[in-house]
């Protein structure tokens, strides 16, 4: 009696559990024919990468030429600058565009006044929506001779420099500026995140007489490291991902030492004539890299914290 | 002593309150500055003479903008772009984060799944394959092209597993005990808790959708289907062009500098209409908390 | 879900297929007809003008102009579309041929984007307009595209005939024509002569200057610009020369380009010259670019040309000039259009001039030819009536400027309101249309002959003259929009006759194979070099260094790669 009863019981969980599966695949199925369709079929396209695509002649009627895309791109004279270029710059976005945001959001979360709160939040989360060709202009005018930072290092007795066509300058005022453009919009992830702090925890805190500086090392960053590692890893995807419009806008050729990236390079092998082979090629090398850096950081993840972030 | 405490937390605050007003002053400064460029004359802004207060002002660019009745069907086409990318969006996120979100035991095939979705992310076969799909399922000149291809987001889904896995697993134990279905439990369990998060990822698929303009410019081949980023990102002053002296002078009130300001704030106000009313949710705090035991 | 799989399978497998080649299969037409319906068609089809019995429909792709539909909100032309209006509406009622439109798109990258796509899909239009050579290459190698040799012997119309002609050695017509075949009706590319050294005439005035010409004359006066407070502010606040972060190039409608300072050197950056053997080679790499970099560099030093240049976007460039704090640049004989002038003339009542400057060594400026084709209208190989595309070109060079009739009266008003382009977006006229059409107007304006000589554009530009003349000789301020047409059409234009410029026609004006790939790189040698060796960050050693290396990554293969493609043509 007992026996069958465990039986039934365990019976019935296993039943519960295959239902669950079943009903956990249905789920799954629509957004995989998405993919499947919109994704999966037209990867196809990345064969181009190992052919001489020519538009009138489809990927069925060009030429095949198995690596010599990717044989091209690694012999270019200037490969090996542009990659460098492409990691430096890819990488301080990466850490600043952590810093910066979690910082802010922690800061803004420490403002009481509602009405406040969301002003800024509001205000900080614009610039994300002017596009830097609008921008080029006032950055261009903020780092000019007779620009406003010019114009303090001057007065501090400094010689003026040329930002924009320095090479020791180039790199830090690209990620200045895109930490500057994108730290609101990055931050609402991180206030989101914020909400799901249990305010017990503070409370407790402030009995034990921890201070609100004390709070936020030993709860508030805590608990926001989850999505910190989440969004660190899924950036990690957009290391070769530089920022081809800002780039492209800021950007001279007196720069191109420091400041020419993969895709401005790219772009400009295109503007030649349109290359939709070395184009491809380019963007399936820059996809399998950030696939293999995804994976790790996954793993990573894992045994940092216990739990990958997928 | 209370005192010395009250005074050090002063000087947190308005050390907190100075730094987060400097970033937000930073942020808003460009802002009014475009504001202002939109609102000049055309010589003025040509000559870097507009800072924070519109010179030789003039509506001009706005009239040009408003009164043409393609920039009202395009908004319209942008508008229903955006709902209904919204609800698909949202369908496929949530539909596929929630079992995602499940340990390997309870769903073994998340480990494939999971690895099929990454490389979706990742991968593309660029914009002439995916075109041809498109087009070949004849889905060029309707909304659907517009919508459907993204239709999973797969960045919005990876969030949300994440949320979702911060839900205590004790919440659903007991509803699974009461023979609730999967789809109970996360209507009525996971997606209350989970405000913040979606509202997150409702903002995301809706500025995605409202900011995109290349998509209508590869699948709508003509411009009375366009959605109003595609439409007004190909509307430029182009002062050779016209030969007419009426146009002329009107053309000549405005140029590209004023026209494109005008373009950003005209488009960006919508966004700015929405955000406060997801903001709500980012601010309402401790949900989660207040069911953890 | 097995089925769901299978059906799935088939779509992608009919993907797959279909990009393999959707072929549409096509009968004869005029199979189920009688001999005298035939002879209607016949006759229809071997006339330049010949109006079909029955509406002909064509599939095309249609090019929009910049400007959106709002300019023509409020005149009655509102509600016309892409497929009915008044250009449409004009073919239709001449020739009865009615176009369908497969896509629109505005003119540049989106309509080039579309073409690329149809080709890519092999689906393309009946008749479209194809705005790059290496398009049509692609097109003609594919043999996509039909021969329209005899259609174009047969049909183009005298205007068509003699302006291609017009341009002598450098008909457009060639490019158009493979193993002696014509694939394409090219589209002109109107010629706009000679850059021209623009002058704060009033700052000239202010500080007593002469109109310089030589490069020492024009260094004095840059000289005089920038330290003798031109315009009496008290302050030193004006920078030198203008110049594109680019330096050259795109040669003659760049704006703030300072080819014309190289060209003083007989050094022609960045084209394909004829060197003394007869062989193309390219200008950048040539010794005599060395003086033209030296004295740029000097230049720099002295703070003759902006110092911040490498950094100016064209939207700084123009605050720069409409600011007033720079007053001499080099641009085109239409520069006054440039939001540059008409903001300095509306604002700091500046007042321009164009001159000829700096010269070369036998007193001229030395210019050079652009390349005489600006697009390609071709046919679908396969389709009924190719004849239509040579009809419509006709119609838009010829038959509607003669037209004197009502029917005409839609387009001229359509002119001045543009939205809408011509359909197949092609035009053929002589290079030289800008200083005919000046001709004309001054015509009238000496008296010498009667408003209604003009056609429809001209009366335009005339009406400007005189609304800005009215204004001047009432001591007012003109309109800026009068400005603009008056300086440019009536004034600066006359240069060309009266200070004439030579010319140096490029040997290759398109891309090699290699350059393909290889270009990219070697310009950026280039250009990296050039700024260094300007902004003194590298001396002219370095210049030796670039065209080595130049050479040795690739220009050789290139440059025997183009004069092999030359001999064989």
């Amino acid at each position: 009696m007992r026996q069958g009863n465990k039986a039934v019981a365990g019976g019935g969980k296993t039943e519960f559990a295959g239902r669950e599966k079943r009903m956990f695949h249905l789920m799954m199925l629509p957004g995989m024919i998405m993919l499947f369709l919109f994704v999966f079929v037209p990867l196809f396209g990345s064969l181009m990468a190992f052919q001489n695509y020519v538009p009138a002649k489809g990927i069925f009627g060009s030429k095949w030429v198995g690596f010599d895309n990717f044989k091209f791109i690694f012999s270019l004279p200037d490969s090996r600058q542009v990659f460098v270029n492409t990691l430096v710059i890819a990488f301080a976005k990466l850490i600043f565009n952590i810093i910066v945001p979690v910082t802010f959001a922690i800061l803004l979360n420490e403002i009481t006044v509602s009405i406040c709160k969301k002003f800024f939040q509001t205000v900080v989360y614009l610039p994300h929506f002017l596009s830097w060709v609008v921008l080029a202009t006032v950055v261009t005018n903020m780092f000019s001779l007779s620009g406003p930072f010019n114009s303090v290092l001057t007065t501090f007795g400094g010689d003026a420099v040329q930002f924009l066509a320095d090479n020791n300058w180039f790199r830090k005022v690209i990620v200045a500026t895109d930490v500057w453009k994108e730290f609101g919009y990055n931050s609402v992830v991180y206030l989101a995140a914020l909400t799901g702090i249990d305010l017990g925890l503070y409370e407790a805190a402030s009995i034990d007489g921890a201070n609100r500086f004390e709070q936020t090392l030993h709860i508030t960053l805590p608990s926001l490291l989850p999505t910190i590692i989440l969004m660190t890893a899924l950036n990690l995807g957009n290391i070769l991902n530089a920022g081809f419009d800002q780039v492209f806008n800021l950007y001279n050729p007196i720069v191109y030492e420091t400041g020419d990236i993969i895709d401005t390079y790219v772009y400009r092998i295109g503007m030649v004539e349109r290359q939709y082979s070395i184009g491809t090629a380019v963007g399936l090398f820059k996809s399998i890299i950030s696939f293999l850096l995804i994976m790790g950081a996954n793993k990573g993840a894992k045994k940092l914290t216990g739990s990958g972030i997928f | 002593m209370t005192k010395k405490v009250n005074y050090k937390k002063l000087f947190f605050k308005a050390i907190v309150w100075a730094v987060v007003i400097i970033l937000t002053l930073s942020c808003l400064l460009p802002l009014i500055n475009m504001l202002a460029i939109s609102l000049s004359g055309s010589d003025a802004v040509a000559a870097n003479e507009v800072g924070f207060i519109p010179k030789d002002f003039t509506v001009v660019t706005y009239k040009k903008l408003l009164e043409d009745s393609q920039f009202w069907k395009s908004f319209l086409i942008s508008v229903e772009r955006v709902i209904l990318g919204l609800l698909i969006n949202m369908f496929f996120t949530v539909s596929m984060a929630y079992p995602l979100s499940k340990s390997k035991k309870r769903f073994p095939a998340r480990e494939v799944y999971i690895k099929f979705v990454i490389f979706a992310m990742l991968f593309s076969g660029g914009i002439i394959p995916l075109f041809m799909v498109v087009s070949n399922l004849h889905l060029t000149n309707t909304i659907w092209a517009l919508v459907l291809p993204g239709a999973v987001p797969v960045f919005n889904v990876i969030l949300l597993i994440n949320f979702f896995k911060g839900v205590p697993e004790s919440l659903d134990e007991a509803a699974r005990i009461d023979g609730a279905s999967p789809i109970e439990i996360l209507v009525k369990i996971y997606l209350p808790v989970s405000l913040p998060a979606l509202a997150t990822v409702a903002l995301f698929s809706i500025v995605n959708h409202w900011n995109d303009y290349f998509s209508g410019l590869i699948y709508m081949s003509k411009s009375a289907m366009y959605p109003l980023q595609t439409y007004i990102q190909q509307l430029t002053v182009d002062i050779t062009q016209v030969t007419d002296a009426e146009q002329l002078k009107q053309m000549a009130s405005m140029n590209n500098r004023t026209f494109n300001a005008t373009k950003i704030v005209v488009s960006t106000i919508p966004l700015l209409v929405i955000y406060p009313f997801l903001q709500k949710y980012f601010v309402s705090g401790m949900v989660i908390g207040a069911v953890k035991e | 879900m097995k089925k769901k799989t299978i059906s799935l399978m088939l779509a992608a497998a009919m993907v797959m297929t279909c990009m393999a080649g959707c072929s549409k299969s096509e009968g004869d037409f005029t199979a189920n007809m009688s001999d005298d319906e035939k002879a209607a068609w016949e006759a229809a089809a071997n006339d330049p003008y010949g109006k079909y019995p029955e509406l002909v429909t064509y599939t095309t792709g249609y090019v929009l102009t910049s400007q959106g539909a709002d300019t023509l909100s409020g005149t009655s032309y509102e509600n016309d579309t892409p497929t009915d209006n008044a250009y449409t509406r004009y073919v239709k009622e001449v020739i009865n041929v009615q176009n369908e439109n497969v896509f629109e798109a505005q003119a540049g990258d989106d309509y080039d984007q579309k073409v690329s796509l149809a080709i890519a899909a092999q689906d393309i239009p009946d008749i479209m307009h194809v705005a790059e050579y290496s398009t049509l290459v692609e097109l003609v190698e594919n043999d996509m595209v039909a021969d329209l040799t005899d259609i174009y012997n047969n049909l183009a119309c005298d205007t068509v005939k003699s302006s291609y002609e017009s341009y002598g050695a450098n008909n457009p017509l060639n490019a158009a024509t493979f193993d002696g075949k014509i694939m394409a009706i090219p589209k002109t590319q109107l010629s706009d002569g000679q850059d021209f050294l623009w002058l704060r005439k009033d700052w000239l005035d202010n500080l007593g200057l002469e109109e310089p010409s030589t490069l020492d004359e024009v260094a004095e006066v840059l000289r005089a610009f920038i330290d003798n407070d031109p315009d009496g502010n008290g302050q030193a606040d004006t920078v030198g020369l203008a110049v594109l972060p680019t330096v050259y190039g795109g040669y003659p409608n760049n704006h703030f380009a300072v080819d014309n300072i190289f060209t003083a050197f007989d050094a022609y950056p960045e084209v394909w010259i004829t060197d003394s053997d007869g062989k193309a080679a390219y200008g950048s790499v040539q010794p005599e670019m060395k003086k033209a970099l030296q004295l740029l560099a000097d230049w720099y030093q002295e703070g003759l040309i902006d110092k911040e240049f490498t950094t100016r976007t064209t939207d700084d460039i123009v605050a720069l000039i409409s600011g007033g704090q720079c007053g001499a640049y080099i641009g085109p004989w239409w520069s006054p259009f440039n939001p540059a002038q008409t903001a300095s003339y509306a604002n700091k009542d500046a007042e321009w001039v164009n001159v000829s400057a700096p010269i070369g060594s036998d007193g001229k400026i030395n210019a050079i030819n652009t390349k005489p084709y600006a697009g390609f209208v071709v046919v679908r190989k396969g389709y009924d009536h190719p004849e239509i595309a040579m009809k419509i070109v006709n119609i838009n060079s010829e038959y509607a400027k003669q037209d004197t009739s009502d029917t005409a009266n839609e387009i001229i008003e359509n002119q001045t309101i543009a939205y809408f382009n011509w359909p197949l977006y092609c035009q053929v006229q002589p290079g030289n249309n800008a200083e005919i059409m000046t001709a004309h107007v001054k015509a009238v304006i000496d008296g010498s002959a009667d408003v209604s000589t003009l056609d429809t554009e001209e009366i335009g530009y005339y009406e400007a003259a005189v609304r800005y003349q009215n204004a001047v000789t009432a001591g007012q301020k003109a309109d800026s929009a009068d400005y603009s047409q008056y300086i440019s059409r009536m004034v600066a234009i006359n240069k060309f006759s009266e200070e004439p410029a030579n010319f140096m026609t490029p040997s290759y004006f398109e891309t090699s194979e290699t350059m393909k790939t290889k270009w990219a790189s070697l310009e950026k040698l280039e250009q990296q070099t050039i700024l260094k060796i300007i902004v003194g960050e590298a001396d002219m050693s370095s210049f030796d260094e670039f065209v080595e290396n130049w050479t040795s990554a690739g220009g050789q293969t290139i440059t025997d790669e183009i004069n092999e493609e030359l001999s064989a043509k």
